[in-house]
């Protein structure tokens, strides 16, 4: 046994000797994020997530290694993309876990704050083409591969000092495993609510790429006009029972308009549909929408349409939007803006 | 046809993940390493990680998942495992399955509890960070379970008469 003990010990690094912290970065329910740099080897920048130790010492039937860890982990572990976030190595030392990732400079809200404070105008168009054609080369790798990312929204995209777009954040991400079986998650509710798909809003628990796309069509359209397109004030949680969003489903109805019935066939399903009644009429927008954001080209209003289809169904897939005349058209996306 | 393509591309797909993990490379291996372990001794712990399983209502790709971390932390692992601590190193891999699958995980405490105090917590909270080491973290891996899945989706949609539901007809 004391054998074991000293191999183990041997094994183990720890993260400082390792790594020098430079800075920290971020903090939330699962942990802390810092920046760091290796002590040894090639100078390059990296981002540490450090999982908070199980509820230690607070309760005594302590729950081991934590769960988010294990997911997210375990999934990361699986990715390799030059679009999405890669994670290096897992440090555990004696109190708790860490990430080593890849470290970016920016995010998109950081990017797209810049332009509205300080430059005060418009992002150009080879910019946004750029980063939107990356994220959904990005989107479209999970999609492949199964995986759901559940929470697109701009501080989850990283943008590194060459404009390479990273996207990170996999902490609510899953696999589907059984791919012709729907998923139902019983987890909380995902998607942060500017970002989340009519179909969520109106009660579905199927959790479908659809719900990233729609995420991506918000995305693209907050690059456009430099404010959320559907910018809701969210219904909080009371009593563990999900709320209706009736303020985001309005902000949605206000451009898109109301559906028509041949338009998204299976809404009247939705658990939730009898909520709809409440709402007025509204016209579609979208299209007025568009022209005040300045923008004028007629591939890039199709594609943002096709991306916000209320039937999830119709709604475009990542590998469709890359093929998508918009990014053939001039100016074309380049890797580096 | 389309769904035959899909099932060709995915199957494929599982299969590639398989081959890259190293999976299926046969518990003979795994066994071989630990000179205490007998070949008995497995079937008895898979019972008993089944009864665990089935007292929390587990998902049946769970209780797969964790018997192929076992299998291939036995295959892989630097430590020798005794038989002493094999249902401690069984229970681990319960633990992390459910950990990655399960809305759920019990705590250790619970877990033990279960083995009727066969190990301690703190050994069962080392054991997971020895299979976690093992395994590379590797855990959202594909078993058995994905592609009995596929093959029964596919034969329902060749013999769709086979397949029908009695209760419909």
């Amino acid at each position: 046994m004391d054998n074991y003990k000293r191999k183990r010990e041997k094994q183990r690094v720890r993260i400082r000797n390792k790594y020098e912290i430079l800075g920290f970065i971020s903090s939330g329910t699962y942990g802390r994020v810092y920046k760091a740099r290796p002590r040894e080897g090639t100078q390059v920048e990296l981002a540490i997530k450090r999982f908070k130790p199980e509820r230690e010492g607070e309760v005594r039937s302590t729950s081991g290694i934590s769960q988010s860890a294990c997911r997210e982990i375990g999934l990361c572990r699986e990715l390799h993309h030059e679009n999405i976030i890669e994670l290096c190595e897992v440090v555990m030392d004696d109190s708790a876990i860490h990430m080593v990732m890849d470290y970016a400079e920016f995010d998109l809200l950081s990017i797209m704050q810049h332009h509205t404070h300080h430059m005060r105008k418009p992002m150009p168009e080879l910019v946004i083409k750029s980063i939107l054609w990356q994220l959904l080369n990005g989107v479209a790798y999970l999609h492949a591969n199964l995986i759901l990312q559940r929470d697109l929204k701009p501080a989850n995209i990283m943008i590194t000092s060459s404009g390479v777009v990273k996207v990170g954040d996999m902490g609510l991400a899953r696999v589907f495993r059984r791919p012709f079986v729907p998923l139902y998650s019983g987890d909380k509710v995902v998607v942060t609510v500017w970002y989340r798909a009519p179909e969520l809003l109106l009660g579905s628990r199927h959790y479908t790429t659809a719900i990233d796309m729609w995420s991506v069509g918000c995305i693209f359209a907050e690059m456009l006009a430099l404010r959320p397109i559907f910018k809701g004030d969210e219904v909080k949680m009371e009593k563990k029972q999900v709320p209706f969003q009736r303020n985001q489903v309005n902000r949605i109805l206000e451009v898109l308009g109301t559906p028509a019935k041949e338009q998204w066939p299976q809404m009247e399903l939705m658990p939730d549909y009898a909520h709809m009644k409440q709402f007025r009429h509204y016209p579609s927008a979208l299209k007025s929408w568009y022209a005040n954001t300045g923008h004028k080209s007629e591939p890039g209003f199709q594609l943002l349409s096709s991306m916000l289809e209320y039937d999830p169904a119709r709604r475009i897939t990542a590998a469709d939007a890359l093929d998508h005349p918009y990014f053939k058209e001039d100016p074309k996306p380049t890797r580096h803006p | 046809h389309d769904a035959c393509e899909t099932y060709t591309e995915l199957s494929d797909w599982l299969r590639g993940v398989e081959q890259r993990h190293g999976l299926g490379l046969g518990l003979e291996l795994g066994l071989s390493r630990h000179p205490e372990l007998s070949g008995r001794m497995r079937p008895i712990l898979v019972d008993w990680l089944m009864e665990v399983a089935a007292d929390y209502r587990m998902h049946r790709q769970t209780l797969q998942l964790a018997v192929q971390y076992l299998d291939r932390f036995l295959a892989s692992t630097e430590l020798q495992v005794r038989p002493s601590m094999l249902q401690c190193y069984g229970t681990a891999c319960l633990s992390i399955a459910m950990k990655a699958e399960e809305q759920r995980a019990p705590s250790l405490t619970e877990l033990t509890d279960f083995s009727k105090d066969a190990f301690s917590r703190d050994q069962l909270k080392q054991a997971e960070l020895d299979v976690l080491v093992a395994l590379g973290w590797h855990l959202a891996v594909p078993t058995v379970f994905e592609f009995l899945c596929l093959m029964f989706q596919r034969a329902a949609l060749l013999l769709p008469e086979r397949f029908a539901d009695p209760a419909a007809a």
